[in-house]
């Protein structure tokens, strides 16, 4: 895990933590899997995509 | 006197004062002073829109763009020796002295053009806008986000206008690529505005091995490298790739999430037939609430079988834009521009219609440097979670659960990204108010307020009636926007996500079987959209 992304995760926990103290209802705790869909081959799909792009040489006279 | 970098900044060399409310006839003065340039007829018809009674003409000296870009020709072309330049500014002000034009405020400044005359023995006499900032129409439905200011130096009078810069290409060191690139460069570029030198440093067009003009121009991945240099991370897509080797994403999309979150974007299209490519800067839309287009099925998204939805860019009726050839602050109607037609009818099976080639061959959409996710990207990821999450939300959510629920089955559900830094956000939330005017609880605004840093993605999440009549939602899920997303679904990029009546937190859990926690937010129902506080029908 880089460096900024362990930032992240820190910000997140203590955003968690922060907002869970000043809550005064408890928390309603759920577990939520991803749900099984196209949508990682799509987003797949749209970086090659995204990929070639970048590399095109559509000309603009 | 120092020479001024900027043309617009310059001190005039002489000053007529015009009054120009009835009778007087902007079709004579082009004709009189400037009957080379068409284009100007469109500026002082805004001018003439927005309500200008007086304008300023000034002679301008050669001032430092002047003179680089007056180097390029001449580098092209030795021979070359005559060029002359007049500031056209506007006023709501009436004033007939210098001593008025003294006083003016930025207030009733109007907007700007400077005209370059460049007289070249190899290419004739070329007459053109070299520049242009008016202010934008005041229709209500129009939405142009992210203008800059412009500070211009009229009779030593310092004023500022803010909007897009309309320029016009000399087709001989820079062409329709370039005017469109410093439109949207500007945007992002530390000096606020990018010369065509530099654009053509980073080109390789040196004007001796290298010329632009007379049907020469740049290819879409300098134009890549030229945004990315000024200072822009773009997300492009080319729609000359065939369909079979892309994802059906409509070039909307893309416009859509740049002009949306205040960042310009750029649409190549193909011009009639044997025109070559045109490039225009989008920078804005028109919004039209009784659109009839998310009613109709090709308005869906889909993903799959699963993940349909209402892109918001469905009530888009006009994208506003400037194009070089004709003049600034068009409405191009979303229709219009389309992608080219397939024909299956064709012997060697699906391919693009010979009959349809004018249509949009590549776009692309421009962001911070320190985007790494794209508006679709944002979209697609935010319609993950919001989905999944939808149906888990704790009883007690209230009526809109409910009629969530009914929405989404009916793949009804509306969806909005719009970048945003995370202390928009919490001064959004600290705005907001559900029907019955509650507000979110401050002591939760407040802790995100120390948390929530850089440049995030908000998805918003409403139907059709309460976005497009009320501007309000039901809730958003927040991404960052530094990270790539990949394909990956490791719940990287999640922040957090509100939904009816409460905030959902990440509280670990890993990607399989992700846990939350739903905190009561203390706002019921639905809240004004991003951008839409305190406007909503009450």
């Amino acid at each position: 895990m880089s460096r900024e992304s362990r930032t992240f995760e820190a910000r997140r926990r203590k955003l968690l933590v922060t907002m869970s103290e000043r809550c005064s209802a408890e928390p309603v705790r759920v577990t939520i899997p991803f749900a099984d869909n196209d949508i990682p081959d799509f987003l797949d799909k749209l970086d090659k995509w995204e990929a070639a792009s970048r590399k095109s040489r559509v000309k603009v006279p | 006197m120092a020479k001024s970098r900027f043309a617009r900044q310059a001190q005039g060399l002489s000053l007529e004062i015009f009054p120009i409310e009835r009778p007087f006839s902007n079709f004579d003065f082009i004709r009189q002073r400037f009957p080379q340039v068409h284009t100007l007829r469109r500026i002082m018809s805004q001018v003439r829109q927005l309500g200008g009674r007086t304008m300023a003409l000034e002679k301008l000296p050669e001032s430092g763009d002047l003179r680089e870009e007056n180097d390029d020709i001449r580098t092209r072309d030795p021979a070359f020796r005559k060029s002359e330049c007049w500031r056209l500014s506007f006023f709501w002000k009436r004033f007939r002295s210098e001593r008025g034009l003294a006083s003016a405020r930025s207030d009733e400044f109007v907007g700007y053009a400077i005209i370059k005359d460049d007289e070249i023995p190899s290419k004739g006499r070329k007459v053109r806008i070299y520049e242009s900032v008016l202010r934008p129409s005041r229709y209500p439905n129009n939405c142009i986000r992210g203008m800059q200011e412009w500070t211009c130096t009229v009779g030593g009078n310092q004023l500022s206008i803010g909007g897009y810069l309309y320029a016009q290409q000399n087709d001989f060191t820079n062409v329709c690529a370039h005017v469109a690139l410093r439109a949207a460069a500007a945007r992002f570029h530390p000096d606020g505005d990018m010369s065509y030198r530099q654009m053509n440093t980073i080109a390789g067009v040196d004007h001796r091995t290298r010329t632009v003009g007379d049907g020469m121009g740049l290819d879409t991945a300098e134009m890549l490298a030229i945004l990315q240099a000024a200072g822009a991370s773009c997300f492009p897509a080319d729609y000359t790739v065939p369909p079979a080797q892309r994802p059906d994403v409509p070039f909307q999309k893309l416009i859509y999430g740049s002009i949306e979150s205040g960042y310009p974007s750029i649409a190549v299209f193909a011009t009639a037939r044997g025109g070559g490519n045109h490039a225009i800067p989008i920078f804005g839309h028109t919004f039209n609430e009784d659109t009839w287009v998310p009613c109709a099925e090709m308005s869906y998204f889909r993903i799959g079988r699963d993940v349909a939805y209402i892109p918001s860019e469905s009530w888009v009726s006009m994208y506003i834009a400037h194009d070089d050839n004709w003049g600034s602050n068009y409405c191009v109607p979303r229709g219009y521009l389309h992608l080219q037609m397939v024909c299956d009818r064709l012997p060697g099976g699906p391919t693009p219609c010979p009959l349809d080639p004018e249509s949009v061959a590549f776009v692309v959409g421009t962001f911070p440097s320190n985007v790494r996710t794209g508006p679709v990207q944002a979209e697609v990821i935010g319609a993950d979670y919001l989905f999944k999450m939808r149906p888990q939300m704790p009883k007690g959510a209230g009526v809109w659960a409910e009629r969530l629920r009914l929405y989404a089955d009916n793949n009804l559900l509306v969806l909005r990204p719009i970048l945003l830094d995370g202390r928009d956000y919490v001064e959004h939330l600290s705005m907001v108010r559900d029907w019955s005017r509650r507000r979110v609880r401050a002591r939760l605004v407040d802790a995100l307020g120390g948390i929530l840093t850089g440049k995030l993605w908000m998805v918003e999440l409403s139907v059709p009636e309460l976005f497009s009549a009320n501007k309000r939602k039901v809730g958003e899920v927040l991404l960052r926007a530094d990270v790539s997303p990949g394909r990956s679904r490791d719940l990287s990029s999640f922040v957090l996500a509100r939904l009816p009546d409460y905030f959902a937190l990440y509280s670990g859990g890993g990607p399989q079987t992700p846990r939350y926690q739903f905190l009561p937010s203390g706002a019921s129902g639905h809240v004004e959209l991003f951008g839409c506080e305190d406007t909503a029908a009450t």
